[in-house]
């Protein structure tokens, strides 16, 4: 039976699968139907190309402050978000920390893998992870040589990236599965830093894994690990917890298990949950807090803001070169910085802290922080849609409450907080003015967060 | 060595023992989610807890109730300052064992000795006729004083060689990762009951795991940022104040809620912070000259330094903060140890005389303990050393009992790996921290062990 394609669901949507979408696309969503959205929201041919962070030569030229504003810029202006937000998906499935190793490129190359891969075969994807330069340096796989095996990788890959730590392998899986990797490795001269496999550095004796006997590689431990039913429940599982937040009603993640067993694609998976009638419930819409990456996407996308070019020019912190009036490339980052999270930077192997984590006294100063930042930026700016929002403060608040929440994805919204941004634009003046201080209440109110 | 351990209530089964708890208790200890216990933090605003602490004690003092702990009274207790070492120090070559010639031995090129000081290398500082510390004079001159502890061979039987995996196991008080919550997180639930303020817990930064438990969340605190509802503050946001006043706090413990009641909250902490904070100076990115004698914290002293500034000013305004984390980080010294590690102790020495002269009177309050993830392994690779098991923590501060605690690992028999032997368990470690600075029941707080360290004066 058909999603009822309502306003609310297409939003919903919208606001999970990628970072929220305009009134006119929730609308086109309303007459396409929920299935036939998610079908071209999941089309890798719509797809442009990524581009790459403006290779300069310096400080400021092409590492973390370069790599977030190209990134921001792709997920918040691409014609399919949905492929960006899965790409950031598996950012944090794969959370790869750049601070490990020289080269923000091999960075890049790690999320166009994500990009070109991660809606087809899992186990690819795998598979070319243990050659990913990035990630072999992340996790020391360079240095796990014949006689002298290193588990993390082989840890990690059974523990946070296929099975789960409740995935029914033993220490004994993981110390031969590490034999099995040895030898995968890189040259990092002459550069560009290249991954290869060595086969005077890789154990080619016989292991047992997962219960199974041979001479295996790296890859023969792969594609044992995706015949695992305890695979495809746990890649079910993961995504379900991150993009719909609550436990799943009991049955849900056998379905998609199912739906992701039968061909290993990513895509079969995802669109059976974006498809899922489980996934529209009420639980499900308040059931996620949105990671700041997220509301930084929604924010910036929902109001028009002219984000700065990363791929075409590096940043510089000559302010006598931003143009009065713009949108400066370093108030995302710092919205970043006070949310606690910067691409490129998870705190550790396992990825982000998950939903509820991000509700708590600190992050709400650095939520309220962001907000206020964003606010007084995006007035300068003045985008069609703050001088909209502007025009309807003047003639009735509720109005441009309603315009407001639009901006970022919402089609309805509490009465708690429309109360709050009427008392806000309807404020006699201050300092940052009222309608910054709408735009701050917005951006901090449980629909954003909750987005 | 001096002090010896006080073995006391073994544990059975190596599982955390629950005296006197309802199911609730110890599924909170477990991590394991109680209903109904996060929304004790969910239901009580701070907003109505200051304006309650306001008319009774018209400041915004030590708060009455919940943070007094096991103390008893209205003593404040004693305050814990916990800075992580993050990487994994290398406890021989920073409290060098100068008289036992089975050192160079297994430290071979890297062995240090007196008399080879100044230009980058370390200075080392004799302590007795035993060790000497590696360019920290002023904990040198805190051990003559009595109020430097140096905890020896601390670890756990078969603990991880990775960061992720050793520095979990500390931040959860438990070799198997059997919680969820942190072991300091747990120790703020057992002092605050009922009634837990956030303010009771304050990370630098983000917020360390070791302070997260169920249905209690810390405060972290950036010096760098402007917290809103300081003074100024609401001076200049006079209308996002007036709309955030007509929020009204949401019953109830799902995630609408506690969004709404965190908003709520955060008007509340920066009442109560901004009298505090407000003129202070922050970092200002337009003036660099400025900013590195602010963000450097003084001579010396680091980005520690001026973390461990904003933390003495906390406790200086009266802020009810039992527990504070602050991280010191860079200790990996695979390579360049020779002068890296000098370099991590002196800004480490120099933070903590900065903070304990800025503490004024406050400095009787305050302990100063440090962690770190594992040690190094015995032999020199070269440059530097890698990842090992035991490790050295250095408790500071008045009622301190100064001195040697557990045994050095000897220097002559090793594991199986070639690692040193763990003397102390570190969950006794931070039993004895439990115990001693914070007046919290260790059994409630650490997944096992022997028994608390005796490391705190009564």
């Amino acid at each position: 039976m058909p999603i009822d394609a309502t306003p609310r669901n297409a939003a919903h949507l919208w606001r999970r699968a990628a970072f929220g979408a305009s009134r006119e696309q929730i609308d086109q969503t309303v007459r396409d139907g929920i299935e036939a959205s998610v079908e071209s929201m999941f089309d890798h041919r719509r797809a442009v190309d990524g581009g790459e962070p403006h290779r300069t030569v310096g400080v400021m030229a092409y590492e973390t402050p370069q790599l977030n504003t190209w990134f921001l810029r792709l997920a918040a202006t691409s014609p399919t978000p949905a492929i960006e937000r899965l790409t950031w998906f598996w950012h944090g499935h794969f959370a790869t920390n750049i601070d490990k190793f020289e080269g923000p490129e091999l960075f890049h190359a790690q999320l166009m893998t994500f990009r070109r891969h991660g809606m087809g075969r899992f186990d690819d994807l795998l598979k070319l992870m243990a050659r990913d330069p990035a990630m072999i340096l992340w996790l020391d796989l360079h240095t796990s040589v014949f006689g002298k095996p290193n588990e993390n990788y082989a840890r990690e890959l059974m523990e946070l990236f296929s099975l789960g730590v409740d995935g029914g392998y033993t220490q004994r899986d993981v110390a031969e599965a590490a034999r099995a990797f040895t030898g995968y490795t890189i040259s990092e001269f002459p550069r560009p830093t290249r991954a290869w496999i060595s086969s005077a550095l890789h154990d080619d004796g016989e292991k047992q894994i997962l219960g199974q006997t041979g001479r295996f590689t790296g890859d023969d431990v792969v594609d044992i690990i995706v015949q695992r039913p305890e695979c495809h429940r746990f890649i079910a599982t993961r995504l379900w917890t991150r993009y719909a937040g609550t436990a799943p009603a009991p049955g849900v993640i056998d379905e998609l298990a199912a739906a992701f067993a039968q061909r290993l694609v990513v895509r079969d998976l995802v669109v059976a949950m974006f498809t899922h009638p489980a996934f529209y419930a009420d639980d499900v819409r308040l059931g996620l807090v949105a990671q700041p990456f997220e509301t930084v996407v929604n924010a910036v996308r929902g109001f028009g803001v002219d984000l700065f070019d990363a791929s075409t020019q590096p940043l510089t912190d000559d302010e006598d070169l931003v143009d009065v009036g713009a949108f400066p490339w370093w108030i995302p980052l710092e919205m970043f910085e006070e949310m606690g999270q910067l691409v490129a930077h998870p705190p550790n192997v396992g990825g982000w802290p998950h939903n509820d984590a991000w509700i708590d006294a600190t992050r709400s100063i650095g939520r309220l922080n962001a907000g206020i930042l964003f606010a007084e930026a995006v007035l300068e700016a003045d985008t069609p849609v703050v001088r909209e929002i502007e025009a309807a403060a003047d003639r009735d608040p509720r109005t441009a409450a309603a315009l407001l929440m639009a901006a970022f994805g919402h089609v309805e919204h509490s009465t708690d907080t429309e109360a709050a941004i009427v008392a806000a634009l309807t404020a006699p003046p201050d300092d940052v003015g009222p309608l910054a201080s709408a735009i701050a209440i917005a951006f901090t109110s449980p629909e954003v967060t909750l987005s | 060595m001096t002090n010896e351990p006080t073995p006391s209530r073994p544990t059975s089964s190596g599982r955390i023992e629950t005296p006197r708890s309802s199911r609730r208790r110890f599924l909170q200890l477990a991590g394991l989610g109680a209903v109904g216990a996060t929304g004790a933090f969910a239901a009580p605003t701070l907003v109505g807890r200051l304006m309650a602490e306001e008319s009774t004690t018209g400041n915004f003092g030590p708060s009455p109730g919940g943070s007094t702990g096991g103390s008893g009274g209205r003593d404040p207790g004693r305050i814990l300052v916990s800075i992580q070492l993050g990487g994994g120090l290398d406890f021989l070559n920073t409290v060098v064992p100068l008289d036992d010639p089975r050192y160079a031995t297994v430290r071979g090129d890297g062995t240090l000795r007196l008399g080879e000081d100044g230009d980058g290398a370390p200075t080392l500082h004799q302590l007795d006729s035993s060790f000497a510390l590696n360019s920290t004079p002023y904990l040198a001159e805190r051990w003559n004083a009595g109020e430097l502890a140096i905890v020896h061979g601390v670890g756990s039987e078969g603990s991880s060689l990775s960061h992720f995996d050793a520095t979990d196991m500390w931040e959860k008080g438990s070799p198997d990762f059997g919680t969820s919550s942190g072991w300091l997180g747990r120790a703020m639930a057992d002092l605050a009951g009922a009634d837990p303020d956030p303010l009771l817990a304050v990370s630098m930064g983000g917020v360390s795991p070791s302070m997260y438990a169920d249905g209690w969340s810390p405060v972290g605190l950036r010096p760098e940022a402007r917290i809103p509802w300081s003074a100024n503050f609401s001076d200049q946001y006079r209308s996002l104040d007036r709309a955030m006043a007509d929020l009204t706090s949401s019953d109830g413990d799902d995630l609408w809620a506690r969004t709404r009641n965190s908003q709520l909250d955060l008007r509340g902490i920066g009442a109560r912070l901004g009298p505090i904070v407000d003129g202070r100076e922050l970092r200002d990115d337009e003036d660099d000259e400025d900013d590195e004698d602010i963000e450097e914290g003084g001579p010396g002293a680091g980005f520690l330094g001026y973390q461990l500034d904003l933390i003495a000013d906390l406790v200086r305004g009266g802020i009810p903060t039992r527990a504070f984390h602050v991280m010191h980080d860079g200790f990996d010294t695979h390579g360049s140890q020779r002068y890296l590690l000098p370099e991590l102790m002196g800004t480490l020495d120099a933070a903590l005389q900065r903070f304990q002269s800025r503490l004024g009177p406050d400095a009787d309050r305050v302990v100063i303990a440090t962690w770190t993830e594992f040690g190094r392994r015995p032999e020199w690779n070269g440059q530097g050393t890698e990842h090992g098991t035991a490790g050295v923590q250095f408790v500071l501060g008045p009622g301190v009992r100064g001195g040697h605690h557990g045994e050095p690992p000897p220097l002559d028999r090793f594991d199986p790996d070639g690692n040193f032997l763990i003397t102390t368990d570190f969950r006794d470690y931070l039993a004895g921290l439990t115990h001693g600075v914070l007046g919290a029941d260790p059994a409630r707080v650490v997944d096992g062990g022997r028994g608390p360290l005796d490391l705190l004066e009564a």
